[in-house]
């Protein structure tokens, strides 16, 4: 494997909000940042699952104002860097973006459907001009081929995107997708790429490392894998494979196995797990975020989730549809009767 | 018979070139002048393969026939509408504005045409607000005090073009700004999202809306009578989930086919906006006759 | 060889022949309507045939709608074609064209300016007629609501210069840089500008557009004036001889069949996922003089061959020959008549359609 330093991101804070339906408290959250500061991770991100802007109805409004998330945060964050994720068509710069930079967030991650970079263009200009750290991020990216990754990839790299992270939102990649899509990008981008995975099929450990032999320089990893659906990939086991490997990196092993315990007790309600749900997101190609709605909306409506995920697959939802979920539950429970 | 209301449109890209599909249809309209920049685009071919006037120098061109035209249709940039407004003014014509500038009134025909009768320029808003805001109204016609709507629409990524992709941000300002002063809430937000499916989605938008008592059977009542009203003029717009409360919120959803004049029929988000903008423009005709 | 048979029936025969031997069919393309450019070139005539087998045979139904810019000469040619009522023909250059059928599902773009002479003549109308109309039909295929492929048909001159030990071309093969003011670049460089043109409008516009890149062919429908070897060699075959090898004639080119090339082409648009591109041509090298030998064998008088020493290249270029084993392998593609059957089929059609 190679002997780069691997930069960790950790959005525990951000996808862990999926995982508790938005109602992270002001307690976990400063008593976890605290702690993940001292571990050596790189970046640590906070906010709404699905960035700035994205408190509604629609996905499930924050407990905590943005706002205040932001500043909590950055009162506790002295070592690692702050980060949020920014979707456009929820964030706008005007109220969001500048709302953050007034705060101190350090990093931007701007954040499209894999095939849509091009609506990034306005608000990572706007970052890249007011001299903080932006990153281009791909979602749902088992829908694109590597080849369409690229292209996308290069249009935020011309923005001025200063990395490019794959996400595998809905934890459908198996580690020869990887390999084939982030050492694609690896090769042909002058950024340094990464990769976040999702656990649906237990894989997510597996589909980093290959990840970083394919040539990714930046993973994330949560907590006891504390993110939307069947989780992210755990960190304290990352770092243990790390470690194995001798990969190098800034985390502290010990900190982290003992961040995630800490993790274990604050989250302990809503930490992820598989289940049929989860295994049935993967396997249609879901984003993960939409778990608790499915499952929510579904007893409702008292439809089986695994036929709401089946069909929102044939329709080939994205991240931000979650009102579709409606739509489908209403229709299955109307044929049901 | 009293002659048809004239009209010009400025800007000859697809939304314009959909336009003028329809003007010509429309007992109440007809179009005198297609105005743009570029001669070999479609939409200038197409306007003069259907013996419309053409001009390649746009506002200058608009200047110069002012006199045989009543209202311009300005389908150009919120940049040009800026400058186009105030020279439309000064000419004495009706702007029926279909760029997101916000300078005029904007204008949902099913619900405040009325009101902008005396006004000479009319802003159809954005296409999610024209799906979303009819909805809005009919819900605070029934429910006093609504502390926060939300509206969500899904749009095919074919039907977004480079002018929307770069304009998103001023997409859910001018949205959410539309649905919040039209249903009187406290608190409003816009989402918009593009879906890239194939084949090609039509769009959909949801509304969302925090009430402490919803009248249920009010509100249902409300939206179905205003939905045949919007139908009247966008005959795309169809509800697809009946207003219903889940997890403490209100919720009402519909899809909107366009009619695939010009547009492609997956283009809904394109055709309401067109269509509102021709429902604008008639009622503006028949206002005439009647005078 | 002089037979009684009809140009037209060893046509049919040939259509008959494609179905059989090719297991697969289109099977995406039923119900299509299908925008054609160029469709009453050697390639249009040949789609045109295949889609009344696959319409006659297989209750297909198919329409299409044909762009041509030389109708009056056609309907001569294709009477047959020409009354067929799933075929609405435009006679019209593909420019002036608003708007395509609302319900087209796949295009083929097949309208190239392409002969060398023209090319060399009037290099300036060439171009423009190559790049323009790309853009026009890309720019009018954005407002089509049920459009599943765009299908581009380039050139495998893209390629540039390939170094003489290659033996084959394959997709990815641009070792060659193309010089912009060499007399003969004017061709290869307007089909890369359409390629060039396919990105764009893929990755802006998120248009399906697929491509192929033709090599060489040969068959009935093709006319034998085109200046290339193996028409020259036919020509000079037919006029008594002799056939002239401007080379040594170990210089290696191949030829597909008029069938299995219109087979591929509407394989591929039916089956073509968004960006792939795939060589379209028989993976068989032959060198000239074999060529030459399998034209001279068909007459009992067998013309003589005459070859040039010394010179081991043509038009700067020693083998030609496509990689194809991408369209084989992916899309299941066969070659169903090989070179020699080729030349002896098209020989036939020639002799019965020309020159008795």
């Amino acid at each position: 494997m190679s002997t780069k330093k691997i930069i960790i991101t950790d959005p525990s804070l951000r996808d862990g909000s999926h995982a508790c339906s938005h109602q992270i408290t002001e307690e976990q959250l400063l008593a976890y940042a605290k702690s993940a500061d001292e571990t050596g991770i790189d970046y640590i991100e906070v906010g709404h699952g699905n960035g700035l802007g994205a408190s509604s109805l629609q996905l499930g409004e924050n407990l905590i104002e943005e706002k205040r998330m932001l500043q909590l945060a950055r009162s506790v964050i002295h070592k690692s860097k702050l980060s949020v994720h920014v979707m456009p068509g929820f964030a706008t710069i005007e109220r969001e973006i500048r709302q953050a930079m007034d705060i101190g967030v350090d990093l931007f991650r701007v954040a499209s459907h894999c095939t849509e970079a091009d609506i990034t263009m306005r608000h990572i200009n706007y970052i890249r001009a007011q001299g903080k750290e932006v990153w281009g991020i791909l979602m749902m990216t088992h829908l694109a081929t590597k080849e369409v990754l690229l292209e996308e990839a290069q249009k935020m790299q011309s923005y001025g995107a200063k990395a490019i992270v794959l996400m595998d939102s809905a934890g459908a990649f198996l580690p020869a997708d990887v390999e084939s899509k982030i050492g694609h990008l690896s090769q042909h981008l002058v950024v340094p790429v990464g990769f976040h995975a999702h656990n649906n099929m237990g894989l997510s450990v597996a589909n980093s490392l290959t990840a970083i032999n394919a040539g990714a320089s930046i993973v994330d990893a949560t907590a006891c894998g504390f993110g939307a659906g069947a989780g992210n990939t755990p960190i304290e086991l990352l770092a243990a494979a790390m470690f194995q490997l001798k990969l190098d990196s800034n985390l502290d092993l010990y900190k982290v196995l003992e961040t995630s315990d800490l993790a274990r007790i604050l989250f302990a309600k809503n930490l992820p797990f598989s289940n049929s749900t989860t295994v049935v997101s993967g396997i249609t190609g879901i984003f993960s975020g939409f778990a608790k709605i499915v499952e929510r909306v579904s007893k409702e409506l008292k439809v089986d989730p695994k036929d709401v995920f089946f069909e929102l697959g044939r329709r080939k939802v994205i991240g931000g549809q979650e009102d579709l979920i409606l739509e489908v539950a209403s229709e299955l429970s109307k044929k049901n009767n | 018979m009293q002659r048809k209301l004239r009209t010009a449109i400025i800007g000859t890209g697809n939304i314009g070139t959909d336009l003028l599909v329809k003007i010509t249809r429309s007992e109440y309209l007809e179009c005198v002048l297609c105005a743009g920049r570029n001669l070999n685009s479609p939409g200038m071919k197409k306007a003069s393969g259907m013996n419309i006037p053409v001009s390649p120098n746009s506002i200058d061109a608009i200047i110069q026939s002012a006199g045989d035209i009543d209202l311009v249709f300005d389908a150009t940039s919120a940049q040009d509408h800026y400058t186009n407004s105030k020279i439309f003014r000064e000419l004495g014509l009706i702007a029926i504005d279909l760029t997101p500038s916000r300078v005029g009134k904007m204008c949902i025909p099913a619900v405040n045409m009325q009101d902008c009768l005396e006004e000479d320029n009319l802003n159809m808003v954005t296409c999610g607000g024209q799906a979303s805001i009819p909805l809005a109204y009919a819900i605070a016609s029934v429910n006093k005090e609504i502390e926060y709507i939300e509206t969500i629409s899904s749009i095919a990524s074919r039907s977004a073009g480079p002018a929307t992709r770069i304009n998103l941000d001023e997409y859910l300002q001018t949205t959410e700004m539309g649905i919040k002063s039209f249903s009187n809430a406290e608190r409003s937000k816009a989402i918009l999202n593009l879906n890239p499916a194939v084949p090609c989605v039509d769009m959909q938008t949801t509304v969302l809306a925090k009430i402490a008592n919803p009248d249920l059977v009010g509100t249902k009542e409300a939206i179905l009578k205003m939905v045949a009203k919007l139908q009247t003029y966008i005959p795309g717009y169809e509800l697809i989930v009946e207003p219903m409360i889940e997890n403490g919120r209100l919720a009402v959803m519909v899809r909107v086919r366009g009619l695939g004049d010009y547009l492609p029929s997956f283009a809904g988000n394109l055709d309401i906006i067109n269509c509102a903008a021709i429902a604008a423009a008639e009622a503006f005709a028949k206002k005439r006759a009647q005078a | 060889m002089p037979s009684i048979k009809k140009p037209i029936d060893i046509v049919k025969q040939d259509v008959l022949n494609i179905f059989e031997m090719h297991s697969q069919l289109p099977e995406p393309l039923r119900n299509a309507h299908i925008f054609i450019t160029g469709g009453t070139g050697f390639l249009g005539s040949w789609l045109l045939e295949l889609i009344c087998g696959l319409n006659d045979q297989f209750d297909f139904k198919i329409k299409a709608t044909i762009a041509s810019r030389s109708m009056s000469k056609f309907i001569k040619s294709h009477p047959h074609l020409v009354a067929r009522k799933e075929f609405t023909f435009q006679p019209n250059d593909v420019r002036n064209l608003i708007e395509l059928p609302h319900d087209t599902t796949h295009i083929i773009h097949a309208a190239a300016t392409s002969s060398r002479d023209f090319f060399a003549s009037f290099p300036t109308t060439a171009f423009e007629n190559n790049v323009d109309a790309t853009l026009q039909i890309f720019r009018r295929a954005v407002q089509l609501g049920s459009i599943q492929n765009i299908l581009l048909v380039s050139s495998s001159l893209v390629y540039g210069k390939q170094p003489d030990d290659a033996l084959s071309i394959a997709e990815d093969s641009f070792g060659g840089v193309i010089n912009p003011f060499d007399t003969n670049s004017v061709y290869a460089e307007s089909k890369r500008a359409c390629e060039a043109a396919a990105a764009a409008f893929l990755t802006e516009m998120k248009l399906p557009i697929s491509i192929a890149r033709p090599f060489s062919f040969i068959g009935p429908y093709q006319s034998l004036d085109l200046p290339w070897a193996i028409t020259n060699f036919m020509q000079e075959a037919f006029k008594g001889g002799p056939i002239n090898i401007m080379t040594d004639g170990s210089v290696v080119r191949s030829a597909m069949y008029a069938s299995d090339f219109a087979n591929w082409i509407l394989h591929i648009t039916a089956y073509a996922q968004p960006r792939a591109v795939y060589n379209v041509g028989s993976p068989e090298p032959v060198n000239l003089l074999s060529l030459a030998k399998m034209i001279s064998s068909y007459f009992k008088d067998e013309p003589k061959i005459i070859t040039s020493s010394g010179n081991n290249t043509l038009g700067g270029r020693r083998n030609v020959v496509p990689n194809v084993s991408k369209a084989q392998k992916e899309l299941q593609l066969k070659i169903t008549v090989n070179m020699e059957e080729a030349v002896r089929r098209s020989m036939e059609w020639h002799s019965t359609n020309q020159y008795h």
